[in-house]
């Protein structure tokens, strides 16, 4: 019966994404055993160079562009993600569903209860490692309008639209 | 002397029976001569009305051949992947120097799988069939067509109630209401669908797929509810067809179509309750109903046993959820 969809979207890049100039800021690694990843989430590099979900202080956060389940991620051994020090629009579905991300400027980070989402901090908050803004009306219902459906593919079509722009924690010598 | 039909049957036995008897069945079928059995007129009594199948007239199967099918690596059983037509959002309104967004597409796939439908193998010894003035045998064949066809119905009738869901405004396995009940105080249009099968009450009905930007295809109720269009008054369809379906009833209406919308209408009111409407979009926006093999009476004789079954090979599915909505005008 039906089709299949996915739990979640993938991603979509609004603005700053052209996957075949080299401008684009990407990188693609292997992924740790440890972990399966979604197109969308926040993952970053381990210590051996490998994905894992979620971010780490002091390291840059990506957005995956491709699941690890992907055949030609299994096939090259590798994950394309875009940088969080790259400046993209992106619309991700993988967000705390707890918070409210509605609205425009807010600032965006990598959860630390659930690797790989997305969810927001106070600006100031000390330690908060901030990977983007939110964009758009950040929190928006792509299937919302009246008519036929947008997103086709996901089960729904929630999706939480910032602009990448990461600002690591910096802590002052002592 | 009066020819014992079944004693020609077992006489002519011969390697091309399966095949002739098959054909023969198959083509009473496409001729709708099996529908209503009872008007054939047979040397036997019948005990209730039989008919053929209500979902291949929703959902016309269409044969599916070995290079058609589709492989999965995890076993050997044939699927078919179907493609279904990808969305996204739409056009938009900018000043000079500036672009549109990026947009990934992507367009969504489902799997029809297949399986077996069977009746039980009749048998029966040749010499008691000596017995039967009435071709028992071909009325057993026949029967075992419309049970081929009653267990497609059901399976058709579960999926679309599964995919209909509860009275609410997120119910349907689309994510909106596709289950509608009259004098509901759950759904918002408990008010529009109260009072029977009014002509008001039928127009709103029509409405409901077009919800979900799609056209009526076939409209389907048992003969019951069909009977509430004879309480149509002249104000409502004229004279003359008031008039006509006053003598004739339901035939009345010439072909069973309602607003510009076929109709079918089925006896199994086990599978279509009273009061019940179903409503479906078009086939090429509904889904699809492959026949591996179609159906096929095997008949076997050793010494003096005949054994039959029909059997068949089929695979459906209703890959546009939003095809489909029920209206249930129980109050």
């Amino acid at each position: 019966m039906g089709y299949y969809q996915r739990a979640k979207r993938r991603v979509n890049v609004l603005r700053g994404f052209d996957g075949c100039e080299p401008t684009t800021f990407t990188r693609q690694a292997a992924v740790s055993e440890e972990v399966t990843v979604q197109s969308g989430q926040v993952i970053s590099l381990n210590g051996s160079g490998e994905w894992i979900l979620g971010a780490v202080d002091g390291k840059t956060p990506y957005i995956a562009l491709s699941d690890s389940i992907d055949t030609d991620v299994k096939s090259s051994g590798l994950l394309p993600a875009l940088s969080c020090a790259g400046r993209f629009e992106i619309e991700t579905a993988f967000y705390n569903e707890t918070t409210d991300l509605t609205g425009e400027d807010i600032p965006v980070i990598a959860d630390p209860g659930v690797a790989g989402d997305v969810t927001d901090t106070p600006i100031g908050s000390a330690e908060a490692q901030v990977i983007g803004f939110t964009s758009r009306g950040g929190l928006t219902n792509l299937n919302s309008a009246s008519g036929p459906k947008v997103e086709v593919n996901a089960v729904d079509g929630n999706i939480v639209t910032f602009t990448t722009n990461w600002q690591p924690v910096v802590t002052a010598a002592t | 002397m009066a020819k014992n039909p079944n004693t020609d049957l077992i006489e002519k036995l011969d390697p091309d029976l399966n095949r002739e008897l098959t054909n023969s069945i198959l083509d009473a079928r496409n001729g709708e001569k099996m529908t209503k059995l009872a008007a054939a007129g047979e040397d036997y009594i019948r005990t209730h009305i039989r008919e053929s199948g209500f979902m291949r007239k929703i959902l016309p199967p269409k044969p599916i051949s070995n290079e058609e099918l589709d492989r999965v690596v995890e076993h050997d059983r044939p699927v078919r992947f179907e493609e279904l037509e990808t969305n996204h959002k739409g056009a938009v309104s900018l000043p000079f120097n500036v672009t549109s967004d990026t947009e990934f597409f992507y367009g969504p796939k489902g799997q029809i799988d297949f399986h077996t439908i069977r009746t039980p193998v009749f048998t029966k010894n040749v010499n008691e069939l000596r017995t039967y003035h009435h071709d028992i045998q071909k009325v057993v064949t026949e029967h075992q067509l419309n049970d081929i066809e009653t267990r497609e119905d059901a399976a058709f009738i579960d999926l679309c109630n599964l995919i209909v869901g509860t009275v609410s405004p997120t119910g349907g396995k689309s994510g909106l209401q596709q289950h509608f009940k009259a004098g509901d105080g759950t759904n918002n249009t408990s008010e529009e669908l109260s009072g029977g099968m009014s002509k008001e009450v039928y127009v709103e009905i029509q409405k409901k797929l077009e919800n979900f930007r799609l056209n009526n295809g076939v409209m389907l109720m048992n003969t019951k509810t069909a009977k509430e269009f004879s309480k149509y008054d002249s104000l409502a369809i004229g004279d003359t067809m008031a008039g006509k379906m006053f003598k004739e009833g339901l035939k009345g209406m010439g072909d069973a179509v309602v607003g510009g919308v076929p109709h079918v209408y089925t006896i199994k009111d086990d599978l279509v309750a009273d009061n019940v409407i179903f409503c479906f979009t078009e086939p090429n926006y509904l889904g699809r109903f492959y026949t591996l093999q179609d159906i096929q009476l095997f008949v076997k004789r050793e010494d003096d046993q005949i054994k039959m079954y029909a059997s068949e090979v089929v695979g459906a599915g209703i890959l546009n959820v939003a095809g489909v909505v029920k209206i249930d005008l129980n109050e």
